[in-house]
C-alpha cells in the first residue's frame, strides 16, 4: 500500500471515529490520537525520512491535505459538541424559579426623618438653609421675645413643661426665629427642624412630643403674597400639584397678619370625612408676617425689613400623607410599622 | 368657642348668605367655624299640636288621656305628664317619628351606666313612635318632653310651646335652628358675643349692625344713696359700674330667653342669672348680680385679697387666697372673685328681692392667673375678661341688664348709675401710610377702597383738611402729623380704632384688617425675589445623614424615642450593682460613665405628666432598651439605632449641654429565617461581634484617617450596664497634626484623658439589666453609644490613594501565641511592622488543639502586599515576613507555624 493510500485510509478511519466522539473528552482523545505530537498523522511525517527524496514533497502534500481535512472536521465537531454540552448544562442547571430569593437585610430611615427631609428638600430648593436650636429653652425665647409675656392669653394654647420658672421644654420651634435673627442679619432664609413638647394628654391625634419645622424669610419687601406663593409651592410639591390650597386668617402673637394654610382633604377629595372633621380641609401649617415687635426685639428695623415665618408638623404631614390613624405609632417604633416606609 | 344660634344672630344683622357660605367666610376671616349644628333636622313627623281635652285615665291614676289636634286630625295620647292644660300647644310626635328614648336614658342613669348630662353621655337610644294601647286606652301619638327632642335634660313634663306657633306646622320650622360653633383664637375676645359676630358678618356682607335699644325707667331713689363703690386697685380694675333694682320677682325666664341660652350652650337658672348671661352673650360684657341685701355696709370695695383671706364661691368651694387675687368686697368680706366667679354669700337666690348689678372691667392677665390658678374650668366671664373686654361696655351692659330685669322680673330701678372710671381711655389712633399695603401684602389698593374697607369694620378715618391737618367726626381737635419727604398727607390715613378693637394697636394690625376685608383667598401668589443669603454647609446635620445612610445599609432601623424618661429606667441601668450606687468615673461625670441617677447632672421637670417621662435623659441607653424589649415581643431580630440628644445639666447655667449622640442595639437572629438559614443555633444569634462589625464599618466609612480608634476592654464595674467580659470602651487618639482646639467647657476637659477622647462604648448588656428592662437575660443583646459631638471633628476629607494595577502578593501566616494574648494586639503588630506595602491583614482562623500546644492558640492571617511602583519580588516579601515574625516573637513570644 502506498503511503498515499495509507494516509487516505487513516483519514477515512479518523473521520469515522470522529463521528463517534460523543463528548468533548472523547474529542480530545481523538485529537491526540490523530493530530497530537505523537499522533498518527505526525507518524507519517516522521516516517518520511525513509522515503526517497523525490517522493517526500508529494507525501508531504498528501499528509498536509489530510491534516487540513481532519482539523476542519475537528473544528466542526467541536462546535457541535460544545453546543450540545451547553444545552446539557443549561438543562441540568434548571431550578424552581418560584422559590424565594436570598433575604437581604437592610434598615430603614424613620418615617419622620424621611418626611423632614422631604420638607427640607422643598425649601432648600428655594434657598432656605437648615439651622438647629436647643430643646431645653429659656422662657425668654420660647414666649417673651415672641410677644407672649407672662399672662398672655396665647400661653394657654401652649401646655408647657417647666424645669423652673425661666426654663421650659420648647413648645414650638419658633424660639429659633429669635435665635437666628440674633446672629444673622437680612437677607435671612432658614428652616429649623426639631423636637417640641407639650404637656398634654396623649391620644390618637396628640402626643406630648412632636416634630416641627420652622421657617423664616426676612428681607426688604418680603410680602404676604410671597408667603402665599412660597408655601403654596411647598404644599403642592409635597402633596401633589393637583391639591387645592386654602389660605385663611389665623392668629399667632408673633406674626401679623397671621395665616393658616390648609389643603383640600386627599382622603375624601374635599367632600368631608372623619380625618378632616367634615370640613373638607386639612390644616398643614401656621404662618404669617413676622410681627414688627419681634423684629424690633432683635434690632431689625421693621420699617425697612419685613419677613414671613411658618411652622408645620412633620408628624401631622406624615399622618395625612400615609393615612396613619394613630400619631403614637411614630415613637412606639414598632419595626413592623417602620418597615412599611421604604 | 362660642355657639351662635342664627335665629338669635338675626336680631342684629341681616343674614344674606347661606349657613355654609357664612361658615366659609367667617373661617377665612379667622373665625373658624368648627361645625354647623342643625337643631331639629331629625324631628321628622313631629308637629305643633294643640291640647283640646285632658281626661283622667280610667285604669291608671298616674296617667292622663289627651285629645291633641294637628289641625286636621285629633289624636288620643296617653301620657304620664301632668303639666298641661287645655289649649296648650305641644310638640306632637306622629307614628313613624324617631325620638330619643328618655325612659331608657333615665333607667341607665339609675343603674349607674350613665351620668348627667344625659344628652352628652355617649350614644343615645332612640325609639319609633307607634300607635298602641296603654292600660287599655288607645294612644295614637306621643306628647314630647324636651329630653326626647334632645333640646334639654328636662324629662319631667311635656314641652309647652309658644302659643303663637301655628298648629300643624312642623316642629323644625318653629323650633329648629342652625347654630354655628365657632373656635376663637385668643385675640378674638371681641367676637365672644352675638353682636361681635354680627359685626364680622356685617363687615363681610356690607350689611348694617342693629344694636338693641336700651330704655330704663328709673323710679327709685338715687342709687348713690343706696350704695357706694370704691376701687382701691385701679391697676386691676380700671372701671366699675353698678345699678340697683328693687322688688324683683325671681322665677324662670321666658321660653325665648331659655331657648336662646340653651342654643348658645348655657344652662338657664332663673330670670336674674339668665339675664346676666344673656347680656354677656349679646354684647360681650360679663355682668354679676348680687343680692343687694347681702352686701354689708352697702359699700363695694374693689381690692386685692389680704393674704390668707377666705371666700366661698357659688360652686360651694372654699378658697384661701393669695394677695394677687382681686376681690369685690363689701364692708366686711369678699363677695366675689373679680371677673372669675361670684361668692356664695351674696348670690341671687329664690328669696332675693333687691339686686345690685355689676358691670366692670378687669385686668386680663390677673383674671387669667386667678381663674386658671384656682379652677379647673374657665368660667364664661373669665373667658371674656382674660381676652380683654371693651372698657366702654360696662355702663351699656349694666343698663341692658337692668332693662331686661325690669321687663322680665319687675321691680323699681334706682335712679342713676354708679360709674367709677378713674382714668377714662382716649380712643386709639394709628397713622397708616398707604405704602405699607404693597410693602406687606404685595398688593396695591386705591385709597378710597382702603377707606371703605376700614369703615366697614367701624374704623373711623380722619378727614384730611386743606391745611394738611386731620380731623375726626365729633372731635374738634385737629391733628397734624410730621410727614416725611416721601410720604405726602394724601398717602397717609389717620385711623381711629373702635373701642372694642383692643386687638388693633399698630399698623400691622390694620394691614391684617385690610387683608381680611380684601379676602385672604384673593392675595396673589408670588415668589421671594431678593438676594439669597450666603449658603453655608451645616456639617453636623449632614453628618447625621451620613450616619443614617451607613447604618441603614448595615441593616439597622432608625428609631426616634422620647428624650423624657423615668428615673426608674435610669436606675435600672445600674441594677447589676445592687444597692450600691455606681462609681462616678475617676475622670468625673461623663456621658458614658455617669452616675445616671445623680440629680446633680439631671434636668428634672417641675411638672411632669407622669413619672414615665420626668427627666431629660443623660444617656440614650434606657430608651433604646425599652424599644428593643417592646419589639422583641413581636419579631425575632431587632437591629436599631437612634441619632438624638442627651441632656447634661451644666453647673451655673440655665440650659443643659445637649449632646448629639448615637445609640445602637442588636439582638436576635443574625439572618432572617429562610431555606438558606434554616437553623437557629447559638452561632446564628447576634452577639458582640455583630455590632462591633457595624461600628468598625462605620468608623472606616467616616474616614478618621489620622485618628486611631481603640477598642479597650472595660474594667469590671466600669460600665455597670454591660457584660464585664463582652464590652469595650471606644477611644480615639487625637490626630497628631491637628492642634486640639481650645475649649473651656468642663465636658471637653473631662472627655480628654491623656490626649485621648472617649467616644463611647460597645458591649453586651448585663443579664441583670436585660431582666430589669423585661428582656430575656439568656439572650445576647449588644448595645453601643457614641458621642457624636466628639466624633464629628475627627472626620477628615477623603483623599484618593492610588490603586495598584500590578499583581498583588497574597500569603497566609499562622502564628501560635498564648491563649491570653489578645488577637487585636497581634494584628496591630503585624500591621505596624508590615509597613506601606502590607495593605490588608485579615484574621481568618483561630485554632486550638493538636498540634498546637495546650494553652496556646494558632491565629491564621491572610496578608495582602500591594506593590507601589514595581513588581514585588519573593525576596522583598519574605524580608517583610521575617521582620514581622521577629517582632511577634520578641513582643508576644509568638511562633510561626509552617
Amino acid at each position: 500500500m502506498t503511503i498515499q493510500n495509507q494516509v487516505a485510509e487513516m483519514q477515512q478511519r479518523a473521520l469515522g471515529e470522529l463521528d463517534k466522539a460523543s463528548d468533548l473528552v472523547a474529542l480530545d482523545e481523538w485529537r491526540l490520537k490523530y493530530l497530537g505530537k505523537k499522533g498518527e498523522l505526525t507518524g507519517f511525517l516522521r516516517g518520511m525520512g525513509q522515503l526517497p527524496a523525490e517522493e517526500r514533497p508529494i507525501v508531504g502534500q498528501v499528509v498536509n491535505a489530510a491534516r487540513k481535512a481532519l482539523e476542519e472536521a475537528d473544528a466542526g465537531r467541536l462546535v457541535g459538541l460544545q453546543a450540545t454540552a451547553l444545552d446539557q448544562r443549561l438543562a441540568t442547571d434548571r431550578v424552581d424559579v418560584t422559590l424565594p430569593g436570598r433575604p437581604v437585610e437592610t434598615g430603614r430611615v424613620h418615617i419622620i426623618t424621611r418626611t423632614m427631609r422631604e420638607i427640607e428638600t422643598a425649601f432648600k430648593a428655594m434657598g432656605f438653609q437648615v439651622a438647629e436650636g436647643p430643646e431645653v429653652e429659656l422662657d425668654y425665647y420660647n414666649f417673651e421675645q415672641l410677644n407672649m409675656p407672662p399672662g398672655h392669653p396665647a400661653r394657654s394654647m401652649h401646655d408647657t413643661f417647666y424645669f423652673s420658672e425661666s426654663v421650659v421644654l420648647r413648645t414650638h420651634t419658633s424660639p429659633n426665629q429669635i435665635r437666628v435673627m440674633e446672629n444673622q442679619k437680612p437677607p435671612i432664609r432658614v428652616i429649623v427642624p426639631g423636637k417640641c413638647y407639650r404637656s398634654e394628654a396623649t391620644d390618637a391625634t396628640h402626643d406630648f412630643m412632636f416634630y416641627q419645622v420652622e421657617g423664616l424669610a426676612v428681607d426688604r419687601n418680603v410680602t404676604l403674597a410671597d408667603l402665599r406663593g412660597t408655601l403654596t409651592d411647598f404644599a403642592r410639591r409635597l402633596f401633589g400639584a393637583e391639591r387645592k390650597v386654602r389660605f385663611r386668617c389665623d392668629y399667632f402673637p408673633y406674626v401679623e397678619p397671621g395665616v393658616d394654610l390648609s389643603i383640600d382633604c386627599m382622603l375624601c377629595d374635599g367632600k368631608g370625612c372623619r380625618v378632616c372633621k367634615y370640613s373638607g380641609w386639612l390644616e398643614i401649617l401656621g404662618a404669617g408676617m413676622v410681627h414688627p415687635q419681634v423684629l424690633r426685639n432683635v434690632d431689625i428695623d421693621p420699617e425697612k425689613y419685613s419677613g414671613f415665618a411658618f411652622g408645620m408638623g412633620p408628624s401631622r404631614i406624615a399622618l395625612l400623607k400615609y393615612g396613619i390613624d394613630d400619631i403614637r405609632q411614630f415613637f412606639r417604633n414598632d419595626l413592623r410599622f417602620l418597615e412599611q416606609f421604604a | 368657642m362660642i355657639k351662635v344660634p342664627l335665629s338669635w344672630l338675626r336680631d342684629y344683622v341681616n343674614l344674606t348668605l347661606s349657613p355654609e357660605e357664612l361658615a366659609a367666610g367667617l373661617t377665612l376671616r379667622g373665625l373658624e367655624v368648627a361645625e354647623i349644628i342643625r337643631v331639629g333636622q331629625d324631628w321628622d313627623k313631629v308637629v305643633v299640636g294643640q291640647v283640646e281635652k285632658i281626661e283622667k285615665h280610667p285604669n291608671a291614676d298616674r296617667l292622663v288621656v289627651l285629645q291633641v289636634s294637628d289641625g286636621n286630625t285629633v289624636y288620643q295620647v296617653v301620657t304620664g305628664a301632668f303639666n298641661l292644660k287645655e289649649g296648650d300647644k305641644i310638640p306632637l310626635a306622629l307614628p313613624g317619628a324617631k325620638l330619643i328614648d328618655g325612659h331608657k336614658l333615665v333607667d341607665e342613669q339609675t343603674a349607674g351606666k350613665r351620668t348627667a348630662p344625659l344628652l352628652a353621655s355617649g350614644d343615645l337610644p332612640y325609639f319609633t313612635v307607634k300607635a298602641g294601647k296603654m292600660r287599655g286606652m288607645e294612644s295614637t301619638a306621643v306628647a314630647v318632653a324636651a329630653l326626647e327632642l334632645g333640646i334639654s335634660e328636662d324629662f319631667d313634663g311635656i314641652v309647652v310651646l309658644n302659643a303663637e306657633f301655628p298648629v300643624g306646622e312642623t316642629l323644625a320650622a318653629v323650633l329648629g335652628d342652625i347654630i354655628l360653633d365657632i373656635e376663637l383664637s385668643p385675640n378674638l375676645g371681641r367676637a365672644l358675643s352675638m353682636i361681635g359676630i354680627a359685626r364680622e358678618i356685617a363687615a363681610m356682607t356690607g350689611e348694617k349692625v342693629y344694636l338693641p335699644e336700651i330704655q330704663v325707667t328709673e323710679g327709685g331713689p338715687p342709687v348713690t344713696e343706696k350704695i357706694s363703690v370704691k376701687i382701691e386697685d385701679p391697676d386691676l380694675c380700671p372701671r366699675y359700674s353698678l345699678m340697683v333694682i328693687e322688688g324683683v320677682k325671681i322665677g324662670p325666664s321666658p321660653d325665648w330667653m331659655q331657648n336662646r341660652l340653651s342654643g348658645a350652650g348655657i344652662r338657664p337658672i332663673n330670670n336674674i342669672v339668665d339675664i346676666t348671661n344673656y347680656v354677656m352673650l349679646e354684647i360681650g360684657q360679663p355682668l354679676h348680680a348680687f343680692d343687694y341685701d347681702d352686701i354689708a355696709g352697702k359699700q363695694i370695695i374693689v381690692r386685692r385679697a389680704t393674704p390668707g383671706e377666705k371666700i366661698q364661691t357659688i360652686d360651694h368651694k372654699d378658697h384661701k387666697l393669695a394677695s394677687d387675687v382681686l376681690l369685690i368686697a363689701d364692708a366686711e368680706r369678699g363677695i366675689a372673685m373679680a371677673g372669675v366667679m361670684g361668692g356664695a354669700d351674696s348670690e341671687v337666690k329664690d328669696t332675693t328681692v333687691n339686686v345690685a348689678l355689676e358691670g366692670a372691667n378687669f385686668d386680663p392677665a390677673n383674671v387669667r392667673k386667678t381663674g386658671r390658678g384656682l379652677f379647673n374650668t374657665v368660667s364664661e366671664a373669665a373667658k371674656r375678661f382674660e381676652r380683654s373686654v371693651d372698657i366702654e361696655l360696662t355702663t351699656l351692659g349694666v343698663r341692658r341688664g337692668i332693662q331686661l330685669m325690669q321687663e322680665l322680673a319687675g321691680g323699681t330701678v334706682n335712679r342713676g348709675i354708679i360709674d367709677v372710671y378713674p382714668q377714662p381711655r382716649s380712643p386709639h389712633t394709628i397713622e397708616l401710610p398707604l405704602s405699607e399695603i404693597p410693602r406687606i401684602l404685595g398688593i396695591t389698593i386705591p385709597r378710597d377702597e382702603v377707606v371703605k374697607m376700614l369703615e366697614a369694620l367701624e374704623f373711623e378715618i380722619a378727614e384730611l383738611r386743606s391745611d394738611g391737618s386731620y380731623q375726626f367726626r365729633n372731635d374738634n381737635k385737629q391733628y397734624t402729623i410730621m410727614v416725611s419727604e416721601t410720604v405726602s398727607n394724601s398717602d397717609l390715613l389717620m385711623v381711629r380704632v373702635p373701642t372694642y378693637r383692643n386687638d388693633v394697636i399698630i399698623k400691622a394690625d390694620l394691614i391684617e384688617e385690610i387683608a381680611r376685608q380684601y379676602g385672604y383667598d384673593k392675595i396673589p401668589e408670588s415668589r421671594l425675589k431678593g438676594e439669597l443669603p450666603p449658603q453655608v454647609p451645616n456639617l453636623a446635620y449632614e453628618f447625621e445623614d451620613k450616619l443614617r445612610e451607613i447604618l441603614t445599609s448595615s441593616g439597622l432601623f432608625e428609631i426616634i424615642t422620647y428624650p423624657l424618661v423615668s428615673l426608674d429606667s435610669l436606675k435600672n441601668l445600674h441594677v447589676a450593682l445592687g444597692d450600691s450606687a455606681p462609681q462616678a468615673d475617676p475622670g468625673g461625670p461623663h456621658l458614658h460613665h455617669l452616675h445616671w441617677t445623680d440629680p446633680k447632672h439631671l434636668m428634672m421637670l417641675a411638672n411632669p405628666l407622669s413619672s414615665e417621662h420626668e427627666v431629660m435623659r443623660p444617656t440614650m441607653l434606657g430608651s433604646t432598651l425599652e424599644i428593643v424589649a417592646e419589639n422583641r415581643r413581636f419579631v425575632d431580630r431587632v437591629a436599631v439605632f437612634e441619632i438624638g440628644r442627651v441632656y447634661l445639666k451644666k453647673e451655673g447655667e440655665l440650659l443643659p449641654d445637649e449632646r448629639r449622640t448615637l445609640s445602637l442595639a442588636m439582638t436576635g437572629r443574625r439572618a432572617p429565617l429562610s431555606r438558606f438559614n434554616p437553623k437557629v443555633t447559638e452561632i446564628d444569634r447576634i452577639d458582640f461581634f455583630d455590632l462591633k462589625g457595624v461600628l468598625e464599618h462605620l468608623l472606616e466609612r467616616l474616614n478618621l484617617a489620622q485618628t486611631e480608634v481603640q477598642f479597650e476592654p472595660v474594667a469590671t464595674g466600669d460600665h455597670p450596664a454591660l457584660h464585664p467580659g463582652r464590652a469595650v470602651e471606644i477611644f480615639a487618639s487625637e490626630p497628631a497634626k491637628t492642634a486640639s482646639k481650645k475649649s473651656d467647657t468642663w465636658i471637653d476637659k473631662l472627655e480628654t484623658t491623656a490626649g485621648r477622647k472617649r467616644l463611647g462604648y460597645l458591649g453586651e448588656i448585663h443579664p441583670k439589666v436585660a431582666e430589669a428592662f423585661g428582656l430575656d437575660p439568656q439572650e445576647r443583646l449588644v448595645v453601643g453609644e457614641l458621642d457624636l459631638e466628639l466624633l464629628l471633628p475627627l472626620v477628615e476629607r477623603e483623599r484618593y490613594q492610588a490603586v495598584t494595577r500590578m499583581p498583588v502578593v497574597i500569603q497566609d501566616m499562622a502564628i501560635v501565641v498564648s491563649d491570653e494574648t489578645p488577637a487585636g494586639k497581634v494584628q496591630k503588630l503585624i500591621q505596624e511592622t508590615g509597613g506601606k506595602l502590607l495593605k490588608e491583614v485579615t484574621l481568618f482562623d483561630i485554632y486550638r488543639g493538636k498540634p498546637v500546644p495546650e494553652g496556646k492558640k494558632s491565629l491564621a492571617f491572610r496578608l495582602a502586599f500591594h506593590p507601589v511602583d514595581k513588581n514585588l519580588t519573593e525576596e522583598e516579601v519574605s524580608k517583610i515576613r521575617q521582620r514581622i515574625e521577629g517582632r511577634l516573637a520578641r513582643e508576644v513570644g509568638a511562633e510561626t507555624r509552617a
